[in-house]
């Protein structure tokens, strides 16, 4: 009987990563436990105590700025934040003493200009001494959005317009968000709906606060933990190229009528598998954290499988090029953790300064996180992901045919 | 059988092959002996495809290895001077992973994976995994892996270096077999006593030229029947070779700290050859052997095989 030496180079490699069990649980492990902490960072339990303070300027005191400031005074800056109503003078005096973490203003004429369709402009002072704690205000900014709050149900459009405005901004100066002409338009269109039933829906989502809060924060996350899994595993799969050589089995290789062709397609079988796996088991978490569909979790799985190639493909090319075993460890080890940062692993997109999302968006796995979330977070349909599938799976082949070519030198070099 | 002809490899100004032609024939173990960096490996990776020749033309088995190289691969077995085995993957799996690469499976590979590993008496330890096995095991096994495919040419690059004799011996019996079986046989080594026990031919190999080559008869002519006498000293006068030669021994190597002489029968003129030595210096130590392939190494090279590098 004849045997497939793909399928041989597959199950081998399955072995060998089941033999080192630890591995293939830190891959796994490491992101996961990143999230958890993040999400204990916004959990909503009783004794969490809020760690920053929010101060808030309403020259405006309309009735349309105070629901805007209410909506901060709960859901989940409620819980970070302690939200303080102050004057302006105060607020100044406040923030150059560094005690306070971001200040939001909002000008006089908030309401009055919204309804001119002038240019509203709300201020956001952020304490340049702080780092997280204002890029999470943001954050939150976002989660509003994005969470099952009221405000999201009337302004979510506009609120992601907002917030995208705010995170552009230059962080340490103190920056300004104009909002849209639309939002005078959504607000004109469901005026009459607007003020009985908000009163009811604010008591209603207060309820159920607790819950949405975490989650919403967590969900946010959920995709880049997942992307940082498949960094560490491509990571260290296309390492393995190394681990072989050294063990003088690529050069080997050279010898027997197999080619290496059917080596490299067996490893990138393998690796498939790996972040199939991987999809599986954080999906489920995901099926048991967030109730996500299953139909969802195949769309995940396929996703994350074709990510994780991509990635790896990038990294393998990588491992390729570096000259020994150590030095291509360090540089592909080296670039996980900026890629993970910029690519929207650690700090959603949300969170990130423009300049940041822009390089990030632009990285593999920024770009196929974004498309991911694309579809994932912000709704839209399955067909948001038909041009990035096109493209990733365009660039796999690409890898392949580079990656081929650069192993039989691979496996020559000394 | 494997043809070579006019193999050349260098790396940069170093020739490590040089222009060098033999053929293997079918039930022939042929040996390729040289002291280190003679350009051995690199002569077997030429013909494996591990590294790519700069001139030249290789055969095996009738497929030239550039344009048949799959057919050629086929019927070639390799066993690297590097071990090229998955140290966390236990005996059997390495075996399976091999034999895949040549193409077997199923049965067919199962029953040749326990006749190999009974051929290297390893059929007890095939499922320990590779790194807790010895460096002669790990030997072993590296060399069940080449055979796996009955390949009618086989390439062993040093396959007994640092092993214990029971491993050597296990090895050098799988040898013998195979040529009985009718492979053609590369087999390198700088050990000369394996070179004559196993090889029908031989090459001798230095600074990636061959040397001397024919049969191990023929090569022994070279240095005739003589015996080989090594006087380690202390010697001051390296002027006086003649005082030596004078004797009737050809001098093969004569400097401060030894003297090394062929000279017909050696038993007989001891005697003399001591005090001439001692009128050079001292002798500390004096060891005579029949002359043999290490004695016409050093007689072609003016340098002992061992420390040639
Ligand atoms: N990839 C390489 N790059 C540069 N030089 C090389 C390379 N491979 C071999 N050489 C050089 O070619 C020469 C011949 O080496 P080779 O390994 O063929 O010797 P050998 O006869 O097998 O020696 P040994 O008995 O030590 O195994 C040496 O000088 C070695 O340094
Ligand atoms: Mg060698």
């Amino acid at each position: 009987m004849k045997s497939n030496f793909t399928v041989t180079v597959l199950l081998n490699t399955f072995k060998k990563l089941f033999t080192e069990k630890w591995q293939l649980a830190q891959w796994i492990l490491i992101p996961v436990m990143i999230g958890g902490l993040f999400s204990l960072i916004s959990e909503s339990d009783g004794n969490a105590k809020p760690i920053g303070t929010l101060l808030v300027t309403d020259n405006d005191d309309s009735f349309l700025s105070q629901l805007f400031v209410g909506s901060f005074n709960q859901g989940p800056l409620a819980e970070m934040f302690i939200v303080k109503k102050v004057s302006g003078e105060q607020a100044k005096k406040i923030m150059d003493k560094g005690d306070a973490s971001v200040w939001l203003e909002i000008e006089k004429d908030f309401t009055q200009n919204f309804i001119d369709e002038k240019p509203t402009t709300l201020k956001l002072v952020k304490n340049p001494s702080q780092n997280i704690l204002p890029q999470i205000a943001e954050t939150m900014v976002g989660t509003l959005a994005d969470g099952g709050h009221y405000i999201q149900v009337l302004f979510s459009k506009e609120l992601q317009q907002f917030n995208q405005l705010l995170t552009g901004a230059n962080i340490s100066d103190a920056q300004i968000a104009l909002m849209s002409v639309q939002i005078k338009n959504t607000v004109d269109s469901i005026e009459q709906q607007l003020f009985p039933p908000m009163i009811k829906a604010t008591k209603k989502v207060q309820k159920s606060k607790k819950k949405t809060t975490s989650k919403t924060f967590m969900i946010l996350m959920f995709p880049g933990i997942m992307f940082m899994a498949l960094l560490f595993s491509s990571q260290g799969m296309a390492q393995d190229f190394w681990k072989d050589k050294t063990q003088g089995i690529v050069n080997r290789l050279l010898s027997s009528p197999a080619g290496l062709h059917k080596y490299l397609n067996g490893k990138m079988m393998s690796a498939a598998l790996v972040f199939v796996f991987i999809a599986v088991f954080v999906g489920l978490l995901g099926l048991f954290l967030f109730n996500i569909e299953v139909q969802k979790i195949f769309v995940i799985v396929l996703w994350l499988m074709i990510s994780g190639v991509v990635l790896w493909s990038m990294m393998l090319f990588l491992s390729l090029s570096l000259p020994s075993e150590k030095s291509a460890n360090l540089v592909t080890q080296g670039m996980v953790f900026p890629l993970m940062m910029l690519g929207g692993s650690f700090f959603p997109f949300e969170a990130m300064p423009k300049w940041m999302v822009m390089i990030g968006e632009k990285l593999p796995n920024g770009y196929l996180l974004q498309s991911f979330n694309s579809w994932f977070i912000k709704d839209n349909s399955l067909s948001v992901l038909t041009t990035p599938a096109i493209i990733a799976l365009l660039f796999i082949v690409i890898m392949w045919f580079v990656n081929n070519a650069k192993l039989s030198n691979f496996a020559r070099k000394k | 059988m494997i043809e070579v002809e006019k193999l050349s490899k260098s790396f940069g100004d170093l020739n490590a092959v040089d222009d060098i032609s033999f053929v293997a024939k079918p039930g022939e173990i042929f040996g390729l002996l040289g002291p280190n960096g003679a350009g051995k490996s690199t002569a077997i990776n030429c013909i494996s495809g591990l590294v790519s020749s700069d001139d030249g033309r290789i055969d095996i088995n009738g497929y030239n290895i550039n344009n048949q190289a799959v057919k050629a691969k086929q019927s070639l077995g390799l066993v690297p001077q590097e071990l090229a085995l998955y140290d966390d993957l236990s005996a059997h799996e390495n075996l399976v992973f091999w034999g895949s690469a040549y193409g077997l499976g199923g049965k067919q590979l199962e029953n040749r994976i326990q006749e190999v590993l009974k051929d290297v008496g390893l059929n007890t330890r095939q499922k320990e995994p590779v790194k807790q096995f010895s460096g002669g095991m790990k030997r072993r096994l590296n060399f069940a892996c080449a055979i796996l495919h009955k390949p009618a040419a086989l390439l062993l690059d040093e396959p007994t270096v640092g092993v214990d004799p029971q491993s050597r011996e296990h090895l050098l019996q799988a040898t013998l077999k195979l040529k009985e079986e009718g492979t053609a046989v590369i087999y390198t080594t700088h050990y000369m006593e394996e070179a004559e026990r196993l090889c029908d031919h031989l090459v001798i190999m230095d600074q990636g030229k061959v040397i001397a080559s024919g049969s191990i008869e023929q090569l022994r002519q070279q240095v005739g029947e003589r015996d080989l006498i090594t006087l380690l000293g202390h010697y001051s006068q390296l002027d006086k070779q003649e005082n030596i030669e004078a004797l009737g021994a050809e001098v093969l190597e004569y400097c401060d700290n030894e003297i090394r002489i062929l000279i017909p029968e050696a038993s007989k003129c001891l005697t003399s050859v001591l005090e001439v030595a001692n009128q050079l210096g001292k002798v500390n130590q004096v060891n005579i052997q029949q002359a043999n392939l290490e004695s016409l190494f050093i007689k072609l090279t003016g340098r002992a095989l061992r420390d040639a590098a």
